[in-house]
């Protein structure tokens, strides 16, 4: 289950710039030209709060925001408009500074949402295509394990390159005492089409990812996994959370983001489940509908 | 206001909603698209109608030619074309929910040699909640499938001997089929009078292909009531024969028989008009049995029918909570043997 409540966090993109090649990268071929919100907007955002104190968490996002030196700064003035947290999102890469990572923790960064490619530095260095950054990402999360008030988070996207390792992934982790959820988000590709070649049958990815979730359960850790067929997770179905916090984000995002397709299945206009995102156009395209696999949820009658 | 200027769009319908969508066409098979106007449908009508007042004055002042109309129509790539099973489903499901009654909904899964269907529903609705004027309605909604024109006519004659009926659809790959089942209101009786094992005629049922009317066909199930232990077990030989399916049907068979009478196991068998098709039916349900408790036969089954491992677990887990409800096998209409598991029976409606 998810440990954080979305609709308590808000999710702003201030910045679209990366220095990995993750090769799932969703915003690939956008960031050249997608917009990060203005510094108006978040003023606008920041005043909002500091009035009416709608949201508890803000979450610093886009591509790499450990690249905006004003980072720091940035944390303060959100915390100074009553945040209770603020969150990045983050390879984590150059959080293998302890003294930088001391910083954002002062500066009121208290949670940490790291993307976590693979089990081993072979692997995730072999999908962020930066040599050193797997080694360099877990000195970042463990320099973040020492230090008092701070909440790890990670994030794995499940690929064609990764999902065998999802059980690996959480056992790599399981020292880390700050760790509060592990997500596993699959692959979607932003487009009609799996030119990649990443996504991975989700009867293949069925087994590790379950695997995974139990094993992250029995470390104590909250779940959630995006973007796969609820029905599919059987008993594990109440770790799939595709809620998201809402994003300010550039409008063009939207469009580029609708092109995957969501919510298609073959049992869509009779299943009851509300949280599930279905199929996706790509997806579809490649493996197929899975009717003979996907068992859709009863709408059941109030006892 | 921002104003839009879309080169392109398409209209769907979801959940009831009319979605009008607009953006730029990117290349030939890409649309960026922009904006996504939902309306209910009375106002989509609205629209409709100014549009065409709109379109009416802008041809006074220039003829807009029908071939560049058609281009603007043009469909998107963003969704892959719905798998025609899944559509024919759904109108199942829309058309019984029609009928404003509650109804019971039924899943199962079939194992035949390489192959795991589990697009199979049944959904049962009884004469109580249909009310006495359901025959012309049934009568409908069965034509509305495809139900074959010379059968069609003979729907109220059958729904005015039956307790109940029975609509099913199930897909096996790319052929797909509705089912009307009548469950006699005088089995039950016939049953108590017949002597053990004596065989009384419990449903009458219809199965077509609704993409070919002449694929049609007609199945008899006859109830074998008050049947004791070794009795099951002999009809069940007698239609499998020797071999895995006949060692896993026991395995069920005994589970059940452990926790009721056996009497009290609603026995069927199955045959159907000019096909080979001869099957056994049993109802579990009364047993209390989740579909777990029959994993040990359910994986020799798997195994026998050689069915993929990832596929089957992957369909097994989500049901291996459910109750078991029926277990059918035996020889079906394409001569291959089969097994077949109805579960969690649940009212809807």
């Amino acid at each position: 289950m998810n440990r954080f409540v979305q609709d308590d966090y808000i999710e702003l993109t201030v910045h679209f710039r990366c220095n990995l090649k993750c090769q799932h990268c969703m915003i690939e071929g956008t960031m050249d030209w997608l917009q990060p919100e203005s510094e108006a907007q978040l003023a606008e955002i920041l005043a909002r709060n500091a009035e009416e104190r709608l949201w508890k968490g803000l979450i610093l996002t886009g591509s790499e925001v450990t690249l905006r030196d004003d980072l720091p700064d940035l944390a303060r003035r959100v915390r100074a408009s009553g945040f209770q947290h603020v969150r990045i999102q983050t390879h984590g890469v150059r959080l293998a500074s302890e003294s930088y990572c001391r910083e954002l923790v002062e500066a009121g960064i208290d949670e940490y949402f790291v993307s976590v490619t693979a089990a081993d530095a072979p692997t995730h260095d072999a999908i962020t295509q930066v040599p050193g950054a797997f080694d360099r990402m877990m000195r970042g999360l463990e320099n973040l394990d020492a230090m008092e008030g701070v909440t790890l988070l990670t994030n794995t996207v499940i690929t064609r390159l990764s999902y065998r390792q999802l059980p690996a992934v959480v056992e790599r982790l399981a020292h880390l005492r700050r760790l509060a959820q592990m997500e596993f988000w699959n692959y979607w590709p932003m487009k009609e089409t799996d030119d990649k070649d990443l996504i991975a049958s989700h009867l293949d990815v069925l087994p590790p990812l379950r695997a995974a979730i139990a094993r992250a359960r029995a470390l104590g850790r909250g779940v959630a996994v995006k973007n796969f067929p609820e029905c599919l997770l059987g008993e594990d179905h109440e770790s799939l959370d595709n809620r998201q916090p809402k994003l300010h984000t550039d409008p063009a995002f939207w469009p580029e983001f609708m092109r995957n397709g969501f919510h298609q299945c073959v049992h869509r206009k009779y299943c009851a489940s509300t949280q599930c995102l279905g199929l996706n156009t790509a997806y579809v395209k490649k493996f197929g509908w899975h009717a003979d696999e996907l068992v859709p949820y009863p709408i059941r009658v109030p006892a | 206001m921002s104003e839009l200027r879309p080169d392109t769009f398409r209209g769907r319908v979801a959940e009831g909603e009319v979605h009008l969508q607009f953006g730029a066409a990117r290349d030939a098979n890409t649309v960026d698209l922009q904006r996504d106007v939902v309306l209910p449908p009375l106002i989509a009508l609205r629209l409709l109608s100014r549009l065409r007042e709109a379109v009416r004055d802008a041809e006074q002042r220039a003829p807009i030619a029908p071939g560049d109309v058609v281009t603007q129509m043009g469909t998107t790539l963003l969704n892959a074309a719905p798998q025609e099973a899944g559509e024919q489903a759904a109108l199942l499901f829309r058309l019984v929910d029609g009928l404003g009654a509650p109804y019971r909904h039924e899943r199962s899964f079939r194992l035949a040699p390489g192959s795991l269907q589990s697009n199979r529903v049944l959904l049962s609705l009884g004469r109580s909640a249909l009310g006495e004027d359901a025959a012309p309605r049934l009568a409908a909604l069965a034509a509305r499938l495809g139900l074959p024109a010379a059968l069609a006519g003979s729907v109220a004659e059958h729904w005015s001997k039956a307790r109940a009926v029975h609509f099913g659809f199930e897909a096996d790959g790319a052929r797909s089929r509705y089912k009307l089942y009548f469950e006699r209101a005088a089995a039950d009786e016939e049953a108590r009078q017949a002597a053990a094992g004596t065989p009384v005629l419990l449903h009458l049922a219809w199965k077509w292909n609704p993409a070919d009317p002449a694929d049609c066909v007609t199945t008899h199930y006859h109830w074998l009531p008050r049947l004791d232990t070794a009795a099951l077990r002999k009809r069940i030989e007698r239609l499998y024969g020797d071999g895995a399916p006949l060692a896993a049907a026991l395995a069920v068979l005994d589970l059940a028989v452990a926790r009721i009478a056996p009497g009290k196991l609603q026995f069927l068998e199955v045959s159907e008009e000019g096909s080979p098709r001869l099957s056994f039916d049993v109802n579990l349900y009364d047993a209390g049995l989740a579909v777990r408790d029959a994993q040990g036969p359910l994986a020799r089954l798997r195994e026998h029918f050689a069915i993929r491992p990832g596929q089957y677990q992957a369909l097994y887990d989500q049901v291996r909570a459910l109750p078991l409800g029926h277990l059918a096998g035996g020889v079906h209409r394409d001569g291959a043997a089969f097994a077949t598991l109805y579960y969690g029976v649940e009212r809807r409606g």
